[in-house]
């Protein structure tokens, strides 16, 4: 998958996601699941309201001054013995996290899971330069041993089945001298974790991602339920963070206050088991840490962003309650969004990311419910900027010929009252003898787009603008 | 021009002209506030419902006690790995200890790792770790139980006051390397979103709290 | 009071049975109900397509349609949100038609929450007997706010027993979505079926014909045996007209 474009034949993805049945029965677990423990979670913190206030006025402070937050960031990195690298785009990112590793002579790298690291599409670079990565989080080692790309940013085997996780571990631990298959998930979670315990010890460097950066501070903090974050940054000789701009916060306090929500928003949790504030390398007289403490900061359009009218996104903090309570998500799961990001986070961030003619299809792969605004814990008025990204793709004539045509013709009609009423009344008549009284049409010529699915119910005959006409003449 | 001059550049050509917003207040939940006989009731609640268990302690015999009857209830090799921390020395001294104690960060083979908490956190039932002179998070990471030891005077009610050891005068916060806060035991729920405890980390997280810290 | 009454494209078109229940109603409450011959759509398509001039264009057509009425009332929560919530958005970089758009949103309701919220209504004296489940339209809900008002209508009506859904989701319509995503919407629409089923109701009533439009016309292919009505039919006692998509008799 390319880290850039998505929404790549969206409309043939979803239908093959629909027809699948080992897919569908895995979404089945999202209602009961993040919808109703993250409904939980905020029930039993009657503050929600206010610390979503004071989150959103905290990262709007920070975008309006990020210049000065970045700076201190890197001061207070710089101070600690770390380095800080300044990387405009994917590519500089990549170039940057290489070079790192070749100075340290790192063959073997273990990764803690990170969206940016899937944005620039790290772990291809890393191998093709003869560099083993190892993802430690459990869903990211089973998608790596699968060859397949997360296909939702917190929960990334999501879409995966026990018996297919289990015929992965057989087929790929054989190496391991592993000739038994699982038969429960307790012995899937065992067998990880013996395997992931060995590539613990020898990993050369580490490398994260960051849920924020304090600029008061210049830590990064990282969150997990596993621990092997914790582990990925402790034990190899080089800590490398990867994490975009937008991250920071100014305090610590700031970083508790988003902390506070995103947990709750994310998994139902008041907070993970391991949450972390890290900043350089092993101190004097520390006991463990690396020996090496590098900050990879990516701009990737991100700066190009705070102009636009696209700003709001930036307050994201990639809890995924918006694909959680997406209908469209829930039928049809992350991967037919073919994007790094899914959803409707992705949505709104990939065409940013890759240009809209990249992704046209994701704006539009939308019935603008809202339920991705009404539960974001950032207030990111996500149909709003489906809505403006709809706007650029129509200016661009990006959407169908055909679409457009019956637009036009339909705001031509709609602006002449005349014209209007007398289409409706054609219209109506011609509906009401193809349902030849059945109340109902199962087939529309030129309307398959809705009968191939359903049926057309039948107008009831007149309009009411006719029928109101007459009704006043008597 | 160097990346780091032409992001700057581009993040201050997009600043507003309006004068930034006004900081908000701090919002400390209800839950992280209250007596000391509250805040310790509610720790050792909201521990509990993160999937850890708990034993409260007067003293360091009876805090060897507990750690060597917690060892044989789970069936545990009666040895422990404990940080170098010289705050935990008394534990090493204890006499009779009822468990062998060696000092250090985790090595492969050990089973139960034991080390101090800087402080709780009544808010969520967490425990606060540090990186420094004889700490290692090793030992919360790498064997599969970990046994946390927690002096009841340093329970807090809210994830600030926790750090607020860390404020120089100031004001502002000057951390070591890591600050750690743990909630319960490791855990995954990626496979068929069933929660599991121990992945990766510690399948169980025992906290002992002394009542009266040596 | 002079009302207008926005009669919206699916109701003048599809079902201008509500458009007369939504008349007698408003009568029934003491208002003075005119229907403006000019008013045509309230531009919702072209605004959700990313055409903003046509939207824009359509905006003030209907601006200009209601001049006079002191509200403007429409059976449609979507078509309510689009003139009470989006007009004010479209024209606000127009200096001559900002603050006539905002003037003319806050006069612009929903139906049912006009009735309980602007008239005081507390009930309508209407006899409707079957077992209905309410389904929230997304405008409704998250746009508008609307939860209560149909509700506490529909509460009085004798003979009827009201269920709760209670899952306060999508029906799959989303205007062009469901022509553009069939299959999605489809899906979407038979989770909203099964679910309403499963309440012991019979009937579906919404605020919104589009949603109606969309649900029964599921319904009827898949064989689902649950009737599609719009709120006006039955808080206006209308017993007599056919469910949505089913034959005279």
């Amino acid at each position: 998958m390319s880290a850039q474009a998505g929404g790549r034949d969206f409309a043939g993805a979803a239908r093959a996601a629909l027809a699948d049945p080992v897919l569908q029965q895995a979404l089945a677990n999202i209602p009961a699941g993040f919808q109703e423990k993250r409904r939980n979670a905020i029930s039993r913190l009657p503050e929600w309201d206010a610390l979503v206030a004071a989150a959103v006025a905290i990262k709007d402070r920070t975008l309006d001054n990020l210049d000065v937050h970045l700076e201190r960031f890197e001061a207070k990195v710089t101070a600690a013995g770390g380095r800080v690298h300044w990387c405009r785009d994917a590519g500089e990112a990549r170039a940057a996290v290489l070079s790192i590793c070749s100075n340290a002579g790192a063959k073997t790298v273990l990764k803690s899971k990170s969206m940016i690291a899937e944005e620039i599409a790290l772990n291809a670079a890393l191998e093709e330069n003869g560099i083993e990565p190892v993802e430690t989080d459990l869903g990211e080692y089973v998608l790596q041993i699968r060859a397949e790309a997360p296909s939702h940013i917190i929960a990334p085997i999501i879409h995966l089945n026990r018996g297919q996780i289990a015929d992965s571990f057989l087929e790929s631990h054989k190496k391991y001298g592993k000739t038994e298959r699982c038969d429960s998930a307790r012995a899937l979670l065992n067998e990880a974790r013996e395997i992931l315990r060995g590539k613990f010890l020898s990993g050369e460097a580490g490398i994260t991602g960051a849920n924020l950066l304090v600029s008061e501070t210049g830590s990064a903090v990282i969150v997990t339920n596993e621990g092997n974050a914790d582990l990925t940054l402790t034990l190899p000789r080089v800590h490398i963070v990867v994490a975009s701009i937008e991250k920071l916060v100014p305090t610590v306090a700031d970083a508790w206050t988003i902390l506070r929500l995103l947990a709750r928003s994310a998994t139902g949790q008041d907070i993970t088991a391991y949450t972390t504030f890290v900043g350089g390398p092993r101190r004097t007289g520390d006991a463990e840490g690396p020996e090496e403490f590098h900050v990879v900061l990516l701009d990737n359009g991100r700066a190009g962003m705070l102009a636009s009218p696209f700003r709001d996104m930036l307050r994201c903090i990639k809890c995924a309650a918006c694909m959680n309570h997406c209908p469209v998500y829930a039928a049809v799961g992350g991967h037919a969004y073919a994007s790094v990001y899914p959803g409707p986070m992705g949505a709104v961030l990939t065409p940013w990311l890759a240009g809209i003619e990249h992704a046209a299809e994701l704006p539009n792969a939308s019935s603008f419910c809202g339920r991705c605004e009404e539960v974001c814990p950032m207030k990111i008025p996500i149909p709003h900027l489906l809505r403006l990204w709809r706007e650029k793709e129509n200016d661009a004539k990006l959407s169908s010929r055909r679409s457009r045509i019956l637009l036009a013709l339909w705001a031509f009609a709609a602006r002449r009252p005349w014209a209007y009423r007398l289409g409706a009344r054609v219209l109506v008549r011609g509906l009401n003898r193809l349902s030849q009284g059945a109340g109902r049409i199962r087939e529309l010529p030129f309307g398959a787009a809705w009968t191939a699915t359903r049926d057309f119910p039948a107008p009831e005959g007149g309009t009411f603008q006719a029928l109101y006409a007459k009704r006043k003449k008597r | 021009m160097s990346a780091r001059d032409e992001i700057l550049a581009r993040v201050r050509a997009a600043r507003g002209k309006d004068a930034p917003a006004p900081r908000p207040p701090a919002v400390i939940p209800a839950r992280a506030k209250g007596s000391e006989r509250e805040l310790f009731a509610r720790f050792c609640e909201m521990a509990k419902r993160a999937g850890a268990t708990l034993a409260a302690v007067p003293d360091a015999r009876e805090l060897g006690r507990e750690i060597a009857r917690f060892l044989g209830q789970e069936g545990l090799p009666r040895a422990v790995r404990m940080a170098g921390d010289p705050g935990l020395d008394f534990i090493a001294l204890l006499k009779p200890a009822g468990f062998s104690v060696s000092r250090g960060p985790a090595q492969p083979a050990d089973r139960v790792g034991l080390s101090r908490a800087l402080a709780g956190v009544a808010e969520t039932g967490s425990l606060m770790f540090a990186s420094g002179p004889g700490q290692a998070m090793s030992l919360a990471l790498l064997p599969e139980v970990h046994i946390a030891v927690l002096a009841r005077a340093r329970i807090a009610g809210s994830y600030e006051q926790a750090m607020a050891p860390f404020r120089g005068n100031d004001g502002a916060h000057e951390l070591p390397r890591a600050v750690t806060f743990l909630t319960g035991p490791s855990r995954s729920a990626d496979i068929e979103q069933k929660i599991q405890f121990g992945a990766h980390g510690p399948r169980r997280l025992h906290i002992v709290i002394l009542e009266n810290a040596p | 009071m002079r009302v207008g009454l926005f009669i919206t494209c699916l109701v003048d078109l599809m079902r201008p049975s509500v458009g007369f229940a939504a008349l007698r109603l408003l009568e029934n409450a003491g208002c003075e109900v005119v229907v403006p011959r000019a008013q045509t759509c309230c531009g919702q398509p072209a605004f959700n397509a990313g055409r903003r001039k046509d939207a824009k264009k359509l905006a003030k057509a209907t601006i200009k349609a209601f001049a006079g009425c002191e509200h403007v009332v429409a059976p449609s929560a979507s078509c309510a949100a689009m003139l009470r919530v989006h007009y004010p958005e479209l024209l606000e970089g127009e200096r001559r038609w900002a603050a006539r758009a905002r003037d003319f949103a806050a006069r612009c309701h929903e139906l049912t929450s006009f009735l309980v919220e602007v008239r005081g209504a507390k009930s309508v004296a209407a006899r409707w007997r079957g077992t209905a489940a309410y389904h929230d339209s997304c405008a409704a809900l998250r746009e508008l706010g609307i939860r209560d008002a149909p509700r506490r209508l529909l509460a009085n009506v004798a003979g009827l027993d009201l269920r709760e859904i209670g899952d306060a989701q999508c029906c799959g319509f989303g205007g062009a979505f469901c022509v553009k995503y069939p299959e999605i919407a489809t899906r979407i629409a038979r989770d909203k079926l099964t679910a309403a089923k499963a309440t012991g109701a019979d009937t579906i009533l919404s605020g919104d014909l589009g949603c109606l439009l969309h649900l029964a016309g599921t319904a009827a292919r898949e064989g689902v045996a649950i009737s599609c009505r719009h709120v006006a039919e039955v808080l206006a006692g209308e017993a007599d007209t056919p469910a949505i998509g089913e034959a005279k008799e």
